[in-house]
This record gives C-alpha cells, structure tokens and sequence, in this order.
C-alpha cells in the first residue's frame, strides 16, 4: 500500500487536536488553560470530541500506512504528541492548546489540495 | 491490605529497578541509536571523501563470484562455513568470511572483487560503525554473559513497567501533569509522563527484545525434540533440512554459475552467497536476492527477497523460494511480526524517527526515575532519616550512567575521525576508546562527585560541538556539503549530534546555577496527595 503524506499529516493533527480536547475536557487543565473553569456540559462537549478524533485519526493512520502499519504509528505518533502536549502546558497552555486549531486547518487543506 | 499491597510494590519498583536502571538505560540508549546504525555506519565510514562508485552490473557479480570462491579456497579449504558478501553501490568491496568449525568465530577479508588482493589497510576508514551501539544494546559486546545481562534487566524492566503502574495512584488523573521547578515533584513528573505516555512502546519494546531471543532464552522446547537448533529451523520455515557432513571430499561447483541462475530465477540481483561444507559431498550453496525496503516497508510480516538453494557438487536445485513471497505457518509469521517491530522493519524513515524519539523518552524516563532516587534520598537525609545506601554514591553512578555514556558515544565518534587509518584493528580500537572514556567517567564521577553531572555535560557539550569541526578539519566533509549533495543520512546525523550537545549545555548550565528555592506554580486544581 503506498504511503500517503496528506492522510498522515491529517491523522497527526488530528490526534494532536484530540489530545487538547481530552486536556481541556478535565478540570485541572480547563482551569490551567483558560483560567477559570467551565461547566460540566462544556468539558464533556470536549471530551466527546477528543474520543471522536483520536477514532478519526486512527482511521487515517490507517488511511496512510496501509492496516498493518497504520496501528503501531498511531500508538507511537499519539505517545509523543502526548507527551509535546504535557511538556508545553506548564510553559506556553493557550499557545499548546490553540496550536491544534491551525495544525488541523493545514492538514485539512492539505488534503483538499 | 491494598496499602501493604501498594508500598510492597513501591519497594519493588523503587529497589528493583535501581540496580537494572544503569544497564537499562545503556540499553535504551544505544538502542534509540541503533534504529539509525546505517545512517551512523554511512557517516562514520565518511562518505564525503568515497568516490561515486556504480552500482556493479550482472558480470561485474558474476566474476566477483569465482574471485570470491578462488580466494576462499586458498585461505580456508576445509572451513564448515563460507560467506560471501557480493559488492553493491554502498560497499564495493567483495566481503569474505567463513567459519572453520561452528564452534569457532567468524574471520573476515575484504578484497578487490577483481583481482582477489587483500584490500591495504589504510585506504578506508575501518570501523564497527553504527553496529557497534546494536551489539552494546543487546550483548554488551560480552558474547553469551552479555545477552543474558540484557535478557535479565530487560525482564526487571518489565516488572518496573506493572510495579510502576501498580503503584501509580493518578494514572489518568496525572496524564497531561507536569510541574516544573518543584523539585522532587517535578522529577515524579517527568518520570510518571514520561513512563505512562510512552507506555505501549515501552511494552512493546521489552517484550518483544526478550522474544527475538526466545531460543537462546528458552531452548530446552527446541533441544527435547529436535536434534539440533539447525533441524528445527529448516522445519519451521519450510527449507529443506539441513546436510550432515559426510566426511567424502567433492569438489565445489562454480559458484559463478550459481548466481547466474540464481539471478535468472529470481529476477533480482544476487546480494549474498553461503557455502555449507564446501569441498565436501555434502556441500550445499544458497544464493540470496538483494533486501528491497520499498517492497517491505508496509508490512510487518516480512517477505522473502528471494533465495535459490544448490547442491554445492552437482549444481542440481534443492529449493527456490522467490521474492515478495512468504513462507512457515503461523507461528513464524507471530515471529517475524515480534522481530519486525523490535528492529523496526517496516514504515521507512518515519517511523524510524518515532522509535527514535519513543526511545528517547525512554532513556529519559530511565534517567528521570534516577534523578528522582536521588533527590528524594537527599531530602530524607536533611531530614535526618538516612536509607541504607549514600544518595551522593547513587549520584555519582548516576552520573557515570547517564553523562558518561553519552561522552563515550561522541568519544567513539572522536576516535573515528582521529585513529590513523593503518592502525592495526582500527575498528576495535575506536571501541576501547568507548570503554576507555566510560571508565573513566566512572572514575571521574566518584572522584568529583556533586560535580560529576555538570563537569559530564559540559564534557559531552565540547564534544558534541566540536564533532563537526573535527570532521571538516580530517575529512573537509560538513554539514552543509551533506546536504548539498544529497546526502540526508550524514546531514541528520550531524544535526542530531548538534542538537544533543545543545542540550547537554543547557542541561549543565542549569546545573551550574545556584538552586533555586522551589517555587510555588499558580495551583492545579484536583491536586491533592
């Protein structure tokens, strides 16, 4: 199966992205980010989304590497955006957070493209 | 009962893993390196000043064949074992080696692949290359004790890996934290991201180290039913079985005829030949076809690039297994799945780069998890509770471990570039100066104690830094003419080496400074304990 660099780059935004959502969607985080907290609604919302993009970014993992390959990236690329993520909250947490919002309208674009 | 559960763990991580942590973290760290052992090997054997050779066609094989057999005849005519390494685009040399008994060690011979002489020493740059940091992560360059070593720490790796979650309390509550300039907190979690993020390649790598090795691990299964480890791996990856020697002299046919219709049969270049038994009945040529990453790169049951087996005398075919096919029943295809991902056959370069940097993760867990030791120690000395061992000791070997081992990495660069190239057994030497320099980081690290990490750094920093200049000024190669012309391998390998003494100073500078009191960060909430 050929290698895709569009679905990757898509599948690593969007796990980039669900990571800050299941960041945010915790009170510890929400109140380290943003300052204050949110309701319980709110941080659920972003919860749902976080398990709804690691699902796509999984998909697209596989997209790119082909099914056998595909998984053991996505473990590895989801490893180290974690720990990228929880490395730059105590440092930069809005730059950390906000980054995913470009990171996936590139990667978006890319594929468009 | 869970807290006596919980603390009989805690002492088990604690303690268990201390001893095994120095070992381990050589193992991780010569591992991570060795995911790009070719990439080090092509730097290394300084591939600026190598001539562009082409890549040698179908004849130029061919005649590189009767050179090789004329050549082994001559140096090892009774010999159990020969091989012959056919010259390619990267090595234009015709490799040589073979073995006299199974139980001695292999001798090697490079020579010109036309004319048979022995190559002179100094016209290359000798050395172990790259295979050096693998060899180290696996067998400590120790033969048997070695891989029994790392067998051994890899399994308390294991055990720290579940004692660790065990005692764990907040695993997911704590998956994003960590909290720098806290001290003995921030230590906590460093180690704790740093284990728990990269937890399923930390598994997966331990494991499947352990099960490459599983025969020589484990091999009474294979010994109780099979006469010999040869025997039950012909039936488990379909090959014929292998043939006891006859004690009948038989001349060898001509192997340039072999990798002629080996090529033909294939339809690929040949990259190997081995002889079993040569000059007897019982002879027995296998003609490899060349290794295609691209084919292999997505997927992890590896396929076969291709192999026609002979009978050596006679010439007749015992077996042709051709390219992109596999082979073996399920077991082996569990197998080489295990193998591919511990030695990270598939994906190419990318997922190269991730098991670099999961690796380096792991090596920073390992020497966080120490660092930690140590200042919790410390503080429990202030505090008049003193523990069974002097954490200013751990320090100093601490130190050894972590710093000393990255100096006589870059040391082993040092001397690539700096041994004069006729030196007699070049390339063991440049693995004496790796040794050398370790022990005497050792030495140096229980001498000079609490100024061991930083004095270490600063030493890997100058290296570091240096390694580029030293190369411009032996071999006038460099990281811009690298990337001039192409070559992405000796370019990364100088960039990596930068950026390391980079942080290696900034890692020694922040040592340097007087220590600060810790400071409390705005809260977190929901932290407790």
């Amino acid at each position: 199966m050929p290698f895709s660099s569009t679905a990757w780059a898509l599948s690593l935004a969007l796990s980039y992205a669900a990571l800050v959502g299941l960041c945010l969607g915790m009170e510890r985080h929400c109140i380290q980010v943003l300052g204050r907290g949110r309701p319980a609604a709110w941080r659920r919302g972003l919860r749902i989304f976080g398990w709804v993009a690691l699902a796509a970014s999984f998909f697209y993992a596989g997209r790119a590497w082909g099914w056998a390959v595909g998984p053991v990236a996505w473990c590895g690329q989801l490893s180290l955006l974690a720990l990228l993520l929880a490395f730059l909250l105590p440092y930069r947490p809005r730059s950390a957070c906000l980054a995913a919002l470009p990171a996936l309208a590139a990667a978006w674009a890319a594929c468009l493209y | 009962m869970k807290q006596g559960f919980r603390h009989a763990m805690s002492w088990l991580h604690t303690w268990g893993s201390l001893w095994f942590s120095w070992v381990l973290f050589a193992i991780f760290l010569t591992g991570t390196l060795g995911v790009f052992d070719d990439a080090i090997s092509h730097w290394m054997r300084e591939p600026g000043r190598a001539p562009l050779v082409q890549s040698p066609d179908a004849a130029a094989r061919q005649q590189a064949a009767a050179v090789a057999q004329a050549r082994l005849q001559a140096l090892a005519p009774g010999a159990e074992f020969w091989g012959v390494g056919l010259p390619n685009a990267e090595e234009p040399a015709l490799r040589l080696s073979w073995r006299q008994d199974p139980k001695s060690t292999f001798q090697r011979r490079l020579v010109d692949p036309r004319s048979g002489e022995e190559l002179p020493p100094g016209q290359r740059r000798e050395s172990e290359g790259g295979h050096h940091f693998v060899h180290l992560h696996f067998e400590f360059h120790a033969g048997a004790p070695g891989m029994w070593l790392a067998g051994i720490a890899t399994v308390a790796m294991l055990v720290a890996l579940v004692s660790g979650i065990a005692v764990h309390k907040k695993i997911f509550a704590d998956f994003f934290t960590f909290r720098p300039g806290r001290g003995q907190r921030s230590w906590l979690d460093a180690h704790n991201a740093l284990g728990v993020l990269t937890l399923p390649f930390l598994f997966m790598i331990a494991y499947t180290g352990l099960t490459v090795f599983w025969s020589f691990y484990m091999p009474a299964a294979v010994l109780a039913r099979f006469d010999d480890e040869a025997a039950y791996f012909s039936r488990l990856t379909e090959r014929p079985a292998p043939r006891p020697l006859q004690q009948r002299p038989a001349p060898l046919g001509p192997l340039t005829q072999r990798v002629g219709e080996a090529e033909a049969a294939l339809a690929r270049d040949a990259s190997f030949i081995s002889v079993r038994h040569p000059g007897d009945a019982s002879a027995v040529v296998q003609v490899f076809g060349r290794f295609d990453g691209e084919a292999a790169a997505g997927r992890l049951v590896g396929r076969s690039s291709g192999r026609m087996e002979f009978d050596g005398v006679s010439g007749e075919q015992r077996d042709l297994q051709l390219p992109d096919t596999t082979r073996g029943s399920l077991v082996l295809a569990v197998q080489q799945t295990m193998n591919a991902l511990h030695f990270v056959r598939f994906g190419g370069d990318a997922v190269k780069w991730l098991y670099f940097l999961c690796g380096l993760a792991g090596s920073a867990m390992i020497a966080a998890g120490l660092c930690l030791f140590v200042v919790k120690r410390r503080r429990r000395q202030s505090e008049g509770r003193p523990g069974p061992v002097s954490p200013a000791l751990i320090d100093a070997l601490n130190a050894a471990a972590v710093a000393g081992l990255m100096l006589a990495c870059l040391a082993y660069f040092w001397g690539n570039r700096l041994l004069p190239l006729a030196l007699e057994q070049r390339s063991a030497w440049e693995i004496r100066i790796f040794f050398l320099v370790w022990a005497l980081a050792l030495a140096h690290a229980l001498v000079r104690r609490g100024a061991a990490w930083r004095e270490q750094l600063w030493a890997v920093a100058v290296l570091g830094l240096g390694l580029p200049l030293l190369n411009a000024a032996s071999t006038g190669d460099h990281l811009l003419a690298a990337l001039a012309r192409g070559d992405g391998q000796s370019a990364a390998v100088e960039a990596v080496v930068l950026l390391w003494a980079v942080a290696a100073a900034v890692a020694a500078r922040r040592l340097g400074r007087p220590e600060r009191a810790a400071r409390p960060l705005p809260a977190l909430a929901g932290e407790g304990g």
